[in-house]
């Protein structure tokens, strides 16, 4: 049925075990990757009720598309870690083809269980606790480089890659609230636009997506939404589908995308009209 | 001789033991300012040899311009030095009017007296050590953080105040060397547009200079 355009490739969705990153992942398999899904434990997906386990997140994939997936856990924020769960890919699928730098949110110290998902219930530039902001520039920062720099590096020896960082139209201009985030976002952004000039040279692609309000379990459990823009077609002031965001990075992987390295995309309905 | 157009105010500039932070407050104290020098230790300025000591730069701004200078040191990575030195400037001054985040750099691990002041050896997205990593992280984006929190809600409080934020054209577009240094500097633009839409309703400005390539020493 699918054009398995993506045969043979193996492609690595960090924070797959929920939200956007899932979605990504199984549309990824449809195209014929074959999948390395991961999450912070074996039962992050439990933590909205999203799914039982990632292995079962693995299993539904895996079926749905007659698709071979891997599922790995662990804290990314730690440089061992990163290493170890890279070797176990590795050891599965021999290489990483195309790398996305999905894991991260908007989320504090008390986890995304808390109240609001997690988001710190202070949350602008000047009262937010620091704890918050250590935990916020970790999980969204340290993470993208720490596995950045485990998978790319055997990406430039092969001259064949991609990566796709999800960013956040929030890291593209000031607001009062999600500061750090915000921070963190821009951090990202600029991090993926540097690996794409290194990396040019290479053949490897890098580029950015920055997502707006996305409808996932975690985006409903963490604000007030409004029922007339949870449509799936219509004005383009309705929230967006997972399913927008993974139709953009089939776009930035496959060869539709075979000249366009560097850039900072925004999957958003035009809520933000460049240069915002 | 000078129009004196910062008569009363009070300006904070981080990392003004050496280069652009020293000259920035030369210049505010050149306009009537009333100056507080910073460096990480008294004698970061013997770094590059730009001066004797951080007491020696105070001196000299002092001296030439008339002006009340005072000059505190320690490492704005820490919280509680950051908290420290404030409230040191709030005894000597009773408040900070104009703050300049200036410290920074592309600076590693070995910090600025080594080869290439202190530029990491490999530098790019992908090899350069995660110590160096680390420490250019909290160099730029932790001080400007833990200084902004400490400064700016007395400013709000009074309903006026001025931060300017010293960025770098590197965190503006991708290539392939200081890669984190513009990781770093490209947050700090963020959280200082962040911090603006904050504090616009209090009357209080922020704001980032995004200087190029300065001939300090």
């Amino acid at each position: 049925m699918s054009e398995q355009r993506l045969a043979g490739k193996v492609a690595w969705v960090t924070g797959s075990s929920r939200g956007i990153g899932r979605v990504v992942a199984d549309h990824l398999a449809s195209l014929g990757a074959r999948v390395v899904v991961h999450g912070t434990t074996p039962t992050s997906t439990r933590q909205l009720d999203e799914a039982d386990s990632l292995d079962a997140v693995a299993s539904e994939i895996a079926e749905a598309h007659g698709a071979e997936v891997l599922a790995v856990h662990g804290d990314l924020t730690s440089e061992a870690v990163v290493t170890d769960l890279h070797a176990q890919v590795v050891e599965r699928f021999g290489q990483v083809d195309i790398l996305v730098n999905n894991a991260g949110g908007d989320i504090g110290v008390r986890g995304v269980t808390a109240e609001n998902a997690g988001k710190p219930v202070v949350n602008d530039a000047v009262e937010i606790p620091m704890e918050d902001v250590r935990v916020i520039l970790d999980r969204n920062l340290m993470t993208c480089i720490l596995v950045s720099r485990a998978v790319v590096p055997a990406m430039i020896e092969r001259e064949s890659g991609w990566i796709v960082t999800i960013g956040s139209i929030a890291g593209l201009s000031g607001h009062r609230r999600e500061v750090i985030y915000a921070t963190a976002k821009a951090a990202v952004h600029e991090y993926t636009r540097c690996l794409a000039a290194q990396l040019r040279p290479h053949g490897v692609y890098a580029n950015v997506l920055a997502p707006g309000e996305i409808i996932t379990a975690r985006f409903v459990a963490s604000r007030p939404t409004r029922d007339e823009r949870m449509v799936r077609e219509g004005p383009l002031t309705r929230y967006g589908w997972p399913e927008e965001v993974a139709k953009a990075v089939e776009f930035l992987v496959t060869e539709d995308g075979s000249y366009i390295t560097g850039q900072v995309l925004r999957v958003d309905g035009g809520a933000q009209i460049f240069p915002s | 001789m000078h129009d004196n157009r910062l008569a009363g105010k009070v300006a904070w500039v981080t990392g003004s033991s050496r280069g652009i932070g020293r000259v920035v407050a030369d210049h505010l104290a050149s306009l009537g300012a009333r100056v507080v020098v910073h460096g990480t230790t008294p004698t970061s300025t013997r770094q590059l040899d730009e001066a004797e000591s951080l007491d020696a730069v105070a001196a000299e701004i002092a001296d030439a311009h008339g002006t009340e200078v005072l000059a505190v040191h320690g490492d704005l990575t820490s919280e509680t030095v950051v908290d420290d030195l404030h409230g040191h400037i709030r005894e000597r001054f009773g408040h900070v009017d104009i703050l300049i985040n200036n410290a920074g750099g592309d600076i590693g691990a070995r910090g600025v007296t080594a080869e290439n002041a202190g530029k990491p050896v490999v530098n790019d997205a992908l090899h350069v050590p995660m110590e160096d990593a680390r420490s250019i992280l909290d160099r730029n984006l932790m001080t400007c953080i833990l200084v902004t929190r400490a400064v700016a809600p007395p400013m709000i409080a009074r309903g006026r105040g001025w931060i300017v934020t010293v960025g770098n054209i590197a965190g503006l577009a991708g290539h392939r060397g200081a890669a984190i240094y513009s990781t770093a500097k490209a947050a700090v633009h963020e959280y200082t547009r962040c911090l603006a839409a904050q504090i616009r309703p209090h009357g209080v400005y922020a704001d980032v200079l995004a200087p190029g390539e300065m001939p300090d020493r």
